[in-house]
């Protein structure tokens, strides 16, 4: 029984085995070319499943998504003068997988760096035509928009398609990052020494408001004061005149006398008098009318 | 163990879910067994090579044989997931939530993608302002596998894609913004720009990621910078410190002088009061006088006038001087009187008895004789 069965055991396996390899299957995310003896017989596969020659045809599968490449840190110069370091990176995609294999070998990281010599002087080529500034603020489309169209012209021949290239970062060298610092310490202390100086300048000024409502307000008072006594004195002198106009000559009379009471008689004043005033009239005469 | 690999292949962690289904497929597994143990256990303990059963038995075991690679098509898809179905690598179909069957491998395989979950990348880094500064970024981003189809097929790596788009999204906000703006009023509107900006660039890549939100975690300026402007922050407050102490200043002053000025007024509505009553005391008590002396006004002139000489003179020293014929000059020694008046009370007085009058103060009187002066 066992010459008998393992006979049948080989044709089955070697059947499967051809069967299996005159199949291949294209994933959703993959590129394929088959080639036989180094001919490339086809190379536009869609996802799914194919024929092939067993052992004979080659079939190469490369990616069709979008794959990134990071470049770092490359130093370039701007229209200033100053170094600029610039991360950047590339997102590609094989637009012709022909050409794609037939320059690169089918193999990512030459493609990589192939499409990087090529951005890097499109990059080198629109930075030093650019202050630090400019290049800082730039939208991306101003940067990378004509360098984007000339890489494309130039990585078209790889068989690839440039989606973007993007910045990712800009530093400065570092003795220039020293000198930045510096700088916006400078910054920093010229906005303290402002707001301080604002700050005591609008003190100052709302001190001398209130010193000036002070014045104001005592200067006010003293002149509505004034007003005040003078009413008080022109009432006053109303009323004397008034009532003195009465007998004028009775009112002089009154008034020196107590003129003379009030301001003759202290103890240590001394009255020189003539005898022969009306006062002593009676002292001399005491019988004379 | 074939039943441990629906959709085989499947290289995402979050796609991967031991025992699920495993009860149903552990059941299947278990009556296999025995009919497979009915099979085998019935030709053992036959003990002879049966050609006839075994004809029967290949046929069985063929039969089971495919009965595993069809179980190994089931498969489930948590309500939160995507199931992508692809025939030959090619996509067939998507599937949302519960039990299906594929065809088993090599047919078709599964991939599943969860579209419900936040995730998050988080980056920090040193970057230049519009007026070159530099100043450090902390970003989280939070995104969704919103498309299953495009997050799959259409870039390879989309997290690290995010990563890198992030990265160049907020550096171009920054890069746009002064310092002043992006330590300041900034933030909100550089968060919402980054996200239109990062999401704008994910969809160019169709990478099926949706951006939830951008938050910015840490906005610093570097390191050595940091205490300048924790000095300017300082300075801002003490700018309104002096703002306050000066607000203070006149809420003591100005108060302070309305105080005064309300005084002042008082003082002198005081003042008027006082000088119009006096005037109106002073006049009433005159007229009434007047209306009594119109009554006898020789007498009440009389007596008025000597009361008044009697009461200054009753005070003072007096020196009586007979004027009568005297053209020639005077000599009165005052000091020497003065002299006599604060020295000694026995000074010499010449005093008429008529003009004595009683007085709590020592009176001295005084009589010269102008005729005397020729002794001199």
């Amino acid at each position: 029984m066992p010459a008998r069965v393992f006979p049948i055991l080989v044709a089955v396996i070697v059947t499967l085995l051809v069967i299996s390899s005159s199949f291949f299957t294209v994933g959703q995310t993959e590129l394929a070319i088959r080639s036989r003896f180094g001919a490339i017989l086809q190379a536009d596969y869609k996802p799914g499943l194919h024929v092939r020659v067993p052992f004979v045809d080659t079939v190469r599968k490369f990616e069709r998504r979008i794959i990134t490449k990071n470049f770092p840190a490359e130093s370039f110069l701007t229209s200033e003068g100053k170094i600029l370091n610039v991360d950047f990176y590339v997102k590609w995609r094989i637009s012709d997988v022909t050409a794609y294999y037939r320059s690169t070998g089918g193999i990512e990281d030459n493609a990589g760096s192939r499409m990087g010599e090529i951005v890097k002087n499109s990059i080198k080529s629109v930075i030093t035509k650019l202050t630090i500034q400019q290049i800082v603020a730039a939208e991306r489309a101003a940067v990378t928009g004509d360098l984007l169209s000339n890489a494309s012209r130039a990585v078209h021949q790889l068989g690839v398609e440039l989606i973007d290239v993007r910045v990712r970062r800009i530093d400065l060298p570092d003795e220039v990052t020293d000198s930045v610092y510096q700088r916006m310490k400078q910054s920093f202390a010229a906005q303290a020494a402002k707001l301080r100086a604002e700050g005591q300048g609008s003190a100052e000024a709302m001190r001398a408001d209130a010193d000036r409502q002070r014045t104001e307000i005592l200067a006010a008072a003293q002149r509505d004061a004034q007003r005040i006594r003078g009413e008080g004195d022109g009432q006053a002198t109303d009323i004397y005149a008034r009532t003195y106009a009465r007998d004028p000559e009775f009112y002089r009379f009154y008034r020196s006398l107590q003129a003379y009471r009030n301001s003759l008689g202290r103890d240590t004043d001394i009255i020189v008098i003539s005898p022969d005033s009306e006062f002593f009239h009676y002292l001399q005469k005491p019988s004379a009318r | 163990m074939p039943w441990n690999e629906p959709g085989g292949g499947n290289k995402n962690p979050w796609e991967r879910r031991p025992g699920q289904g495993g009860s149903e497929l552990d059941e299947i597994v278990r009556n296999w067994q025995r009919r497979l143990a009915g099979i085998f256990g019935g030709g053992r303990s036959g003990g002879r090579p049966a050609s006839g059963p075994g004809g029967l038995n290949w046929g069985a075991i063929a039969l089971l044989l495919a009965a595993f690679w069809g179980a190994t098509g089931f498969y489930m898809v948590d309500a939160a997931e995507r199931a992508v179905v692809l025939r030959f690598g090619r996509y067939s179909a998507t599937t949302e939530q519960g039990l299906h069957w594929h065809w088993p491998w090599p047919i078709e395989r599964v991939d599943k993608v969860n579209v419900a979950k936040n995730d998050s990348i988080e980056d920090k880094t040193r970057m230049l302002t519009s007026d070159e500064n530099l100043v450090d970024i902390s970003i989280a981003v939070q995104f969704i596998r919103a498309d299953p189809l495009k997050f799959l097929f259409n870039v390879r790596d989309p997290q690290a894609t995010l990563t890198d788009v992030s990265e160049s999204a907020i550096r171009e906000a920054i890069g746009q913004s002064t310092l002043e703006f992006v330590l300041g009023a900034g933030r909100q509107e550089i968060t919402e720009r980054t996200r239109i900006l990062i999401q704008k660039v994910l969809d160019g890549y169709q990478t099926g990621i949706q951006i939830v939100s951008v938050n910015l975690t840490g906005v610093n300026v570097p390191d050595p910078v940091a205490p300048s402007q924790k000095d300017a922050i300082k300075a801002r407050e003490d700018r309104d410190r002096f703002g306050q102490e000066a607000q203070a200043y006149t809420n003591d002053v100005v108060p302070k002088a309305k105080g005064m000025a309300s005084r002042q007024l008082q003082d002198a509505q005081a003042y008027r009061a006082r000088v119009v009553a006096e005037a109106e005391g002073d006049t009433s008590r005159f007229s009434q006088l007047l209306t009594a002396y119109q009554k006898a006004p020789d007498v009440t002139r009389q007596r008025l006038y000597l009361e008044t000489v009697e009461a200054v003179l009753g005070r003072s020293r007096k020196v009586f001087l007979d004027t009568k014929g005297s053209g020639n000059v005077l000599y009165l020694p005052i000091d020497k009187l003065l002299e006599k008046s604060s020295g000694s009370s026995d000074a010499a007085a010449l005093l008429a008895p008529g003009m004595a009058r009683p007085s709590d103060q020592p009176t001295e009187t005084v009589t010269v004789d102008p005729r005397a002066r020729g002794d001199r």
